[in-house]
């Protein structure tokens, strides 16, 4: 019998009531994530990409079992975490850890460095003994490359970079095989950033560590993920590997999420405006199964685009992109 | 990094008189000038000397001896009564902002039912039903700071469990309330303590009315609402038996609030000011 | 005579016990903007490139002092009394700030915002200027047909919210438009919109544009000219295109190597981090501030203070081995 998958997410949905307009209103519903699948194997690293409000955070909620999916099913490991026993669930909890994009607000601001890190000791792992703790804290800050002296520390104590370090050494601690990044450089300095990308590469290639690394940043996906899962509107529309999809992307989405990057080359090259997406339409106003998501403004959308809902179909060598003129596109 | 920012300089004049009047109630544990109870019918009224400082009252009873002792007791109704509503409100407050739901709304709308009464007229009403005394007086008192310190915990607490730090205590697999004691009750700490401060204060105002009324503490107990009920038949003859009491009550809550607002200064971050930026460096 | 000449700026901050010496949160910054110009200010958080801005708008927080000049049209900043300032103040100089949602006022319109400026400025009546709002609010590309005028912050994205921002600022007219980090909050896709508006407005207004960053790509595609500052300091300085090509001072060819780069480099293989952190503010270096980080750095750099660089020349780098140029 083979191992079960790491991460295998089936068309997991989680809706969100929307603000009545008036009180007799209808309760309204928005889809954060709307039908979303995903695998993810031991040592695997897989980015996830959008604009802001595509359902990306929402996902890694759903992934880190913070938030029950309202259809679909995650399993971790082999086991859906919304249905385990309380005990069961922690033993699962301490394979699946999350860094947050905030470094200040995810560190409880009135906590030392030393019971940060410990908490998913404390409340994951009762089976490791009070006193050996603070060497397990120790060590995890020694892998992200903080001393022994940061322990008495307090948050505000440190540097930005250094908190995050912090947050990444509580994500190691339970010694997890998956760690879920929500944004964890966006707030970073550049050369800070580079510091705390380095981290993640290195703690990848030692510990064989897998990586779901959401963000809006394609350098950085390109940089520390070897595949890729684009989302518009909850709905995932292009997924493969990192280079190949970002480099002749095969849904629009994908092309104009490229086109937006600035480049320094601008600078002797000029401003490259071809093709910016328009704005996202208001999360009221995208209803499912009313055509393509995004086909309102697309550039490449036809007729048929508003009439069928395309799916994700395969277009390449581990590739395949949810566009009905695909082909065109990554020809174009 | 915000360095620690020091108190204002009215707060520590709050500070200052708050220290003075709890070091005079527990002075008064042992020691009085006279014994506030004692009698001496024949310097009944007399004006402050040598023997008595502030004078003596229509019984003979030494004003200063009284004054210790009433703070003694304004003090202990008021710690009591504030007591009651954080040991029962604050838990209620955490309790509705980690759970939501229909329990949130059931000490919410308990907590409108009891804020649609006037504190103070309800508070003579019970302690006209159970009769009075300074227990009862505590009762009254602190029943109506619960749903203060439920409100103002819920409050606090419900913005902190948006914070990404509570989501990394739930992935540490701890439960609602573990995360409610060790992240949120330290969270919310300063604006608990700035809240009783003021509640303090409101207490001291409450349990002198309801003992000027003759529903706290009842004779031979002394009270500044006592001093103050009884001083009202000599108020033209000797304005100085209701002035002493009256400007005890009034100093002591005063400096509460100042102290309140000093500290609200120091320990409410909402109050900062100054350069902030998103971006953060190495 | 440029339009907005930043002679040696000094911004001091006062010891923070009694008797400790003020630290120096600028020191000695110089810059030019011409009239229709765009320069870009880029720098890690702490630099001082927001204090900056501030200075310009003469909107520096309480008890901060600020030494040198700052002239706008020749009319020195520093020393002009809150009257005049206030009436320059949307009027000559504008700014756009980083968090599009604090920087509106939540329980008032957006219209109204917009119109708040005109009325007050231009002196136009409350319909007049409610109708130049709608026009600036269009210009921004929030369509008062789709976008209603009468729509509270809270209503709309990210985006809405920065345009509206940015119509508040432009309301008046201004000749200098001060943009800080105004598309970090945002998204890529919404952070190119953002950047196409600025700049069609720069065009088309002739505004003469500050824009301040954190990232070089935003301006390497915003400004002509550029200046990088590290510690409170202008450590480079030129035209984007030669400064971006070939950079001169360490810091910033570190800034560059630092970035993970579509084109360049290889996914996966380490970033070549800047070690270290930036100095505070009252503990930097008696000579150049990036000696202890900089690979290039000898005991001449750690003791002796830097001038930047040849005077006269157009790309100036503040360092004692600058970078050679490639031949």
């Amino acid at each position: 019998m083979t191992e079960p998958a790491l991460l295998a997410v089936r068309d997991v949905v989680r809706a969100y009531p929307l603000p009545r307009r008036h009180p007799l209103a209808p309760a309204g519903t928005v889809r954060a994530v709307a039908g979303v699948s995903l695998d993810l194997a031991r040592g695997e690293s897989l980015g996830i990409v959008g604009e802001s409000g595509c359902g990306k955070s929402t996902l890694s909620r759903l992934v880190t079992a913070l938030e029950p999916p309202d259809a679909g099913r995650v399993h971790i490991a082999g086991h859906d975490p919304n249905t385990l026993p309380r005990m069961a669930l922690r033993r699962l909890r301490r394979r699946v850890q999350m860094v947050f994009q905030d470094p200040m607000g995810s560190l409880d601001p009135r906590w030392t460095v030393a019971r940060i890190v410990a908490e998913p000791l404390a409340g994951l792992a009762p089976d490791v003994p009070r006193a050996d703790r603070r060497a397990r804290v120790a060590e995890a800050l020694a892998a992200v490359g903080l001393g022994a002296e940061a322990l008495d520390l307090y948050p505000h104590q440190v540097s930005g970079g250094q908190r995050q370090r912090i947050a990444i050494a509580r994500a190691l601690v339970t010694d997890p095989d998956l760690v879920v990044a929500d944004e964890p450089v966006s707030a970073l300095d550049v050369s800070v950033q580079a510091q705390v990308l380095n981290l993640f590469l290195d703690l990848r290639a030692r510990r064989g560590l897998a990586l779901l690394f959401v963000s809006h940043d394609l350098d950085v996906v390109r940089h520390v993920t070897e595949r890729v899962l684009v989302m518009v509107h909850g709905h995932a529309v292009e997924t493969g590997p990192t280079e190949a999809v970002l480099s002749r992307p095969a849904h629009p989405h994908t092309a104009a999420l490229r086109a937006a990057v600035p480049r320094i080359e601008a600078a002797w090259e000029g401003r490259a405006r071809a093709r910016h997406a328009g704005a996202p339409p208001p999360p009221e106003d995208v209803r499912p199964g009313d055509g393509c998501v995004y086909r309102a403004r697309c550039p490449w959308a036809v007729d048929h685009c508003a009439r069928a809902v395309p799916t994700l179909e395969p277009v390449g060598p581990g590739r395949s992109a949810a566009c009905f003129r695909a082909r065109e596109v990554m020809g174009g | 990094m915000a360095s620690p920012r020091r108190l204002s300089a009215a707060g520590w004049i709050g500070a200052a008189i708050a220290a003075v009047v709890i070091l005079t109630a527990l002075v008064s544990l042992v020691w009085t000038p006279h014994d506030p109870t004692v009698m001496d019918v024949a310097n009944k009224l007399s004006g402050p000397g040598a023997a008595h400082p502030l004078g003596t009252d229509h019984f003979g009873r030494d004003t200063l001896s009284q004054l210790m002792v009433g703070a003694r007791v304004s003090i202990a109704v008021s710690v009591v009564a504030v007591g009651l509503g954080v040991g029962l409100g604050v838990p209620l407050g955490l309790l509705a902002a980690a759970r939501r739901g229909w329990i949130d709304e059931a000490v919410m709308r308990f907590n409108d039912l009891a804020f649609a009464f006037p504190a103070l007229l309800t508070a003579v009403l019970i302690t006209a039903l159970l009769g009075p005394g300074a227990i009862n007086a505590i009762l009254a008192i602190g029943l109506f700071n619960i749903p203060v310190f439920a409100r103002v915990a819920r409050g606090a607490a419900l913005p902190l469990w948006k914070r990404p730090f509570i989501q990394a205590a739930r992935l540490a697999g701890r439960g609602r309330t573990r995360i409610s004691l060790d992240h949120i009750l330290p969270n919310i700490a300063g604006t608990l303590i700035v809240q009783a401060t003021i509640q303090f204060a409101l207490a001291i105002l409450a349990e002198a009315g309801l003992s000027y009324l003759g529903l706290g503490s009842q004779p031979p107990e002394v009270s500044w609402g006592r001093m103050l009920n009884e001083a009202q038949t000599f108020l033209f003859l000797e304005p100085r038996l209701a002035v002493l009491p009256g400007l005890a009550i009034v100093l002591t809550v005063l400096g509460l609030n100042l102290l309140g607002d000093g500290l609200r200064d120091r320990l409410d971050p909402r109050l900062e000011t100054g350069l902030e930026t998103r971006r953060e460096g190495g | 005579m440029a339009l907005l000449d930043i002679r040696d700026l000094t911004v001091t901050r006062p010891g923070a016990a009694p008797g400790a010496p003020p630290a120096p949160l600028l020191d000695g910054v110089s810059l030019t903007l011409d009239r229709g110009g765009a320069l870009g200010l880029v720098g890690e958080s702490g630099c001082g490139k927001s204090l900056t801005a501030l200075a310009v708008m003469a909107l520096l927080p309480a008890g901060l002092r600020a030494g040198g000049s700052v002239l706008l049209d020749g009319e020195d900043l520093l020393t002009a009394s809150e009257r005049r300032l206030c009436a320059l103040r949307g009027r000559r100089m504008a700014m756009v700030f980083q968090e599009p949602m604090t920087a509106l006022n939540p329980v008032r319109t957006i219209g109204d915002q917009v119109a708040e400026g005109p009325r007050h400025h231009l002196g136009l009546s409350r319909r007049a200027a409610r109708e130049h709002a709608r026009a600036v609010l269009d210009r921004v590309g929030l369509d008062p047909a789709r976008v209603s005028p009468d729509s509270y912050p809270h209503a709309l994205s990210g985006g809405q919210r920065q345009r509206a921002v940015i119509a508040i600022a432009v309301a008046c007219g201004p000749a200098l438009l001060i943009a800080d980090e105004p598309t970090t909050a945002l998204d890529v896709a919404t952070q190119a919109r953002i950047l196409d508006l600025i700049l069609d407005l720069v065009t088309d207004e002739g505004l003469a544009l500050l824009m301040i960053s954190h990232d070089l790509g935003v301006v390497a595609e915003t400004a002509r000219d550029m200046a990088v500052m590290y510690a409170g300091r202008i450590v480079e300085t030129g035209p984007t295109a030669r400064v971006l090509a070939a950079p001169r001072h360490p810091y910033t060819a570190g800034l560059m190597a630092a970035r993970p780069q579509h084109d360049r480099g290889r996914p996966g293989q380490p970033l070549a981090a800047i070690p270290g952190v930036v100095p505070p503010p009252g503990a930097r270096p008696p000579g150049c501030a990036f000696a202890d980080r900089c690979a290039r750095a000898d005991a001449v750099c750690r003791t002796r203070p830097v001038l930047a660089g040849e005077p006269g020349g157009r790309h100036r780098a503040a360092c004692h081995h600058p970078v050679e140029p490639p031949a």
